[in-house]
């Protein structure tokens, strides 16, 4: 197990220097130069302002843009060693600031899209399994296949549409932390929560269901059912349980997926988290706050599987001995 | 078959219930009960406007200018910026509004997150949400449906003692944020400030340097303002200029405290709001990043009755469809600045829509799209073949499909403003001539009009330069447009119409930072650009075609590079900006216009356009102003009722 434990965690740190390599490169290779986006402006409908070369020279000089790519690049991976992200080009604060502050955000949006997701998802999918060809279970695989097929983007539009056609209402515009009002937060983050967790809930129901009838056709159902069990305790105690370890594993996996999913939902529902900076960020051309963002979340994500992967190897012992 | 007992079925309820519980939750009542109120009260109550002037403390000698308007033209159609072009403007006084209401809390709809630009910076990005906190040495008076009305800020009034000089008069009772009395050695130091980053030690403070300068500078240098006493400055300017007067009065000249900036060497940004010391109507209270800017009313304000409600904020919502929703829902009162991602048809069906909740200002034209040439590569090094695009653009169909003819025909000034050509003359010229279904010339309004099509003269003059140019069979060419407010449409438009005189264009679409960059390099043909108004103003109108980005572009976009007119164009800019007398500056206005359309343009206007400015009725006392940089304090603002601010 140590041997496993020591090789996944080495395999870490390439994956990430790769990420820095690609994200660093493609950021200088797609065209846009962040010190005429400073000087033009004219970002979303915004006024066009004139600028001389020189002030363009001063600025790139300013913002470092001036030095070979390679300098750039490790002065960056240099400072991000030492937790330093730089300066954000348009905000000109300390980028670390902003993560911290954005960060809770973001990561409270996808535990509520996953809670959301699961609360649905998993009923559902029992109820497909057990009622299989039924109406209910053709209903189920409809919305699950809408919801795996639908962009989240789109749903929250209609939404926000559909709020506002039907019952002249749209969540709170601004936002306050979950500490700061409860209530006013779960108000603002259930609709973006939902529209996030829409294709979750679609693909964890269709995973619990499969598993379930997976299960389903097991020798130990078959003998729970021939020893008398009634059918609930049989799907509950004995086929539900067995089911889940796929449907926890996935769901932990695609919590790393909504955290990078957030992006779009953000800027729609107005939730100041990771997603909406990115995306400013990249209308911007702000560098250090771009590369930063998605270094956060590559590290998430590659945390998230490095756990899952320990946590499987650790229930699964022919995982860890191949 | 399954069989659930109470026991086991407890799960799936109690999983159903949370959920339902979280729904509730989410869906609370409180919102749609407060937007029933708006509506409600809204329409019980007009306000009635009693304005009286206040008694102007110091009495100058004057001569008041009076402009004709344009007969048929509304108020916000005309332009801010060509008054004074006379000796000595009037020093409005303030008026009081009789019946306001006080109290009440405005949240207004902010586009972006506000940039971290120098307070002096042409950036009206940073600007609305600075504004509020400072005050200029003048204003365009907020309180009146009159673009032209100028009035004192933080001066009481002033005067113009000869041709290049001013002195002002300043409030007495005017103080900084901290308590300390604005003094003439404030403004002195604003005035040098605005228009020189490295000037007085300001290169030294972290934030006060700026990228670009405000529109003064080119009216006036560091050093030219003095401080006669505590309270009068006098101001020379380089030479006499009409426009001087009007660009101090822009929201973006704003005066700042020499004390903090010099002595606390706190610099003026957003990015420091804490640090803010201003004069203004409102404290800066919290800046939430990309959330929202809030404000209270500054209980020790110096105008006295002013501001009128308790406070506000500034709400960042980048998303469009959200934006229409927040004004649907009633979550926000007003926009706080001209730009937003509210589109010209979406704003005209919103109108419709939210007709009594909330009224739909068009603030314009503020901004002017066009056709600009590269003149160093064929085919457009040949002044006939831009003569001929210009004569071949049917600019009508472009304001028609783009803004259901909400917008203005792209001549080189505004029409139907002061030193712009009425309407009715345009359509006699040609490039801007239109029959009807019967081929009759049509003389008046455009719209609705059975089979109009561009007058078929204009089609065969430009085939005829074409032919002249050696190109009477048209030409294949790329037509360039950055993937931003929306070029690529006009560009399709633009390339349709080009084909009926034979120019096949290819639209070649950049991301929006990767067209500057080609377009630095010299990389295109002719493309589509525009830019916004700050003042309708010659000097700052026909800055286009003088020394600007387009022409550097035009000119092959090296550093350096500039486009000039064969035809005299620059000599007639540097004499109109320094003509006082009205009719004069007119004149050659005209003279420069019938340059850029008959002779030699480098670039050609397709449509001067407007952007809606939405404010909820129960908002009082806003007038338009055409302008990104007019009006943005908020100090005069009321509601009624009260009530239905919150």
């Amino acid at each position: 197990m140590q041997a496993y434990v020591a090789k996944r965690t080495l395999l870490f740190i390439p994956t990430l220097l790769l990420v820095t390599i690609v994200i660093f490169v493609l950021l200088r290779i797609v065209p846009g130069d962040p010190a005429v986006m400073l000087l033009a402006g004219g970002e979303a409908g915004g006024e066009e302002n004139e600028y001389s070369q020189e002030q363009l020279a001063e600025l790139r000089a300013k913002l470092g843009t001036d030095k070979p790519i390679v300098i750039q690049y490790a002065i960056w991976v240099g400072n991000m060693a030492r937790l330093d992200f730089g300066t954000s080009f348009f905000y000109e604060t300390p980028v670390a600031a902003d993560l911290k502050q954005k960060f809770p955000v973001t990561l409270e949006l996808a535990i509520l899209a996953t809670i959301l997701a699961i609360i649905v998802a998993v009923p559902m999918g029992v109820v497909s399994a057990i009622r299989q060809d039924t109406i209910a279970d053709y209903a189920t695989r409809v919305i699950t296949i809408a919801g795996v097929a639908i962009p989240n983007f789109w749903l929250a539009i209609l939404m926000i549409f559909f709020l506002v056609l039907i019952f002249g209402w749209m969540p709170p515009i601004v936002y306050v932390s979950l500490w700061e009002d409860p209530t006013s937060n779960l108000k603002q983050l259930f609709f973006p929560a939902l529209a996030l967790g829409f294709s979750n809930m679609a693909f964890i129901a269709r995973i619990t269901r499969s598993a379930m009838l997976e299960v389903f056709r097991e020798d130990y159902i078959r003998t729970a059912r021939s020893k008398g069990l009634r059918e609930a305790v049989v799907v509950f105690r004995h086929a539900l349980k067995n089911a889940m370890l796929p449907v926890v594993t996935i769901s932990g996996y695609e919590f790393g997926r909504l955290m990078a999913g957030t992006i779009i939902i953000e800027v729609i529902f107005m939730v100041p988290g990771m997603g909406r900076l990115l995306v400013t960020s990249i209308f911007h051309r702000d560098f250090p706050m771009i590369q930063a963002v998605i270094v956060l979340i590559t590290v998430l994500v590659l945390v998230l599987n490095l756990v899952l992967d320990l946590f499987y190897a650790w229930l699964n012992p022919r995982i860890r001995y191949t | 078959m399954l069989r659930l007992n109470s026991r086991n079925v407890r799960y799936v309820v109690l999983g159903s219930m949370l959920f339902t519980l979280l729904f509730l939750i989410a869906c609370g009542s409180a919102a749609p009960a407060e937007q029933v109120v708006v509506e409600k009260e809204v329409i019980k109550e007009v306000p009635k406007e009693v304005v009286v002037e206040k008694e102007v403390v110091k009495e100058v000698e004057i001569t008041k200018i009076v402009e004709v308007r344009p007969e048929g033209m509304k108020p916000a159609q005309m332009v801010a910026a060509t008054v004074a072009p006379e000796a000595k403007p009037e020093p409005t006084a303030v008026p009081v509004m009789a019946e306001t209401k006080r109290g009440g809390f405005i949240t207004f709809m902010d586009y972006n997150a506000p940039t971290q630009k120098a307070i002096w910076e042409w950036a009206g990005s940073q600007l609305k949400n600075t504004s509020p906190v400072f005050n200029g040495l003048l204003e365009f008076n907020p309180e009146t449906d009159d673009p032209l009305d100028i009035r004192g800020d933080l001066a009481e009034s002033w005067e113009q003692t000869g041709p290049t000089t001013y002195v002002f008069y300043l409030r007495k009772n005017a103080a900084w944020h901290d308590g300390k009395p604005v003094t003439a050695e404030d403004i002195v130091f604003s005035m040098d400030g605005g228009v020189c980053a490295d000037c007085n030690g300001l290169d030294g403070i972290q934030g006060a340097t700026r990228s670009g300068a405000i529109f003064t500078d080119n009216y006036y240098e560091a050093g030219m303002s003095r401080a006669i006493d505590q309270h009068t400055v006098e101001v020379e300017t380089l030479f006499p200029a009409p426009a001087f007067i009007p660009t101090l009065s822009l929201d973006v000249f704003k005066m700042l405290p020499k004390h903090t900036v010099l002595g606390e060497r706190k610099a003026q940004t957003i990015k420091t709001p804490e640090d803010f010391n201003g004069s203004g109507p409102f404290l800066h209270k919290k800046y939430t990043k990309d959330v929202q800017n809030e404000y209270e009313a500054n209980p020790n304000y110096w105008k006295e009755g002013y501001p009128r409600i308790d406070g506000m904020r500034h709400v960042i919502i980048i998303d469009s469809a959200s934006q229409m929703a927040a004004f649907q829902t009633g979550q926000v009162l007003m926009v706080n600045w001209i730009v937003h991602q509210i589109g010209v048809h979406d704003a005209l069906r919103l109108q419709e829509e939210l007709k009594g909740k909330v009224d739909f200002h068009w603030a314009g034209p503020i901004l002017a799209h066009g056709v600009g040439f590269n003149t160093t590569k064929a085919p457009f090094d040949d002044v006939r073949v831009r003569q001929a695009v210009n004569l071949a653009i049917d600019r009508w169909e472009v304001v028609d499909t783009l803004s259901a003819g909400v917008w203005w025909m792209g001549s080189p000034f505004p029409p139907d403003t002061v030193f712009g050509r009425k309407t009715e003359e345009l359509l006699s010229l040609p490039g801007y001539r239109y029959v009807d279904g019967s081929g009759t010339p049509v003389t008046g309004s455009l719209k609705g009009i059975e089979g109009l099509q561009k007058d078929p003269r204009d089609l065969d003059q430009a085939r005829q330069l074409l032919a002249e140019a050696g190109l009477p069979d048209g030409f294949e060419v790329t037509l360039s447009a950055r993937n931003a407010v929306g070029y690529p449409d006009e560009a399709a438009i633009v390339a349709e119409q080009l084909k009926k005189i034979g120019i096949q264009a290819t639209i070649k679409t950049y991301e929006s930072a990767a067209g500057y960059k080609a377009y630095d390099a010299g990389e295109f043909q002719f493309m589509v650009q525009g830019r916004s108004l700050s003042l309708m103003d010659p000097d700052v109108v026909y800055a286009q075609w003088v020394n600007s980005t387009m022409t550097r572009w035009g000119a092959g976009g090296a550093p350096g590079a500039n486009f000039q007119h064969p035809s005299g164009f620059e000599d007639l800019y540097k004499q109109q900006s320094q003509e006082l007398d009205l009719e004069k500056r007119k004149a050659i206005v005209r003279q420069m216009e019938d340059i850029l359309m008959n002779e030699d343009a480098q670039y050609i206007n397709l449509f001067w356009g407007a952007r809606a400015f939405p404010v909820a009725t129960q908002v009082k006392n806003f007038h338009l102003h055409p302008s990104h940089y007019m009006g943005t304090k908020w100090e005069h603002l009321w509601c009624d009722p009260v009530d239905a601010c919150r």
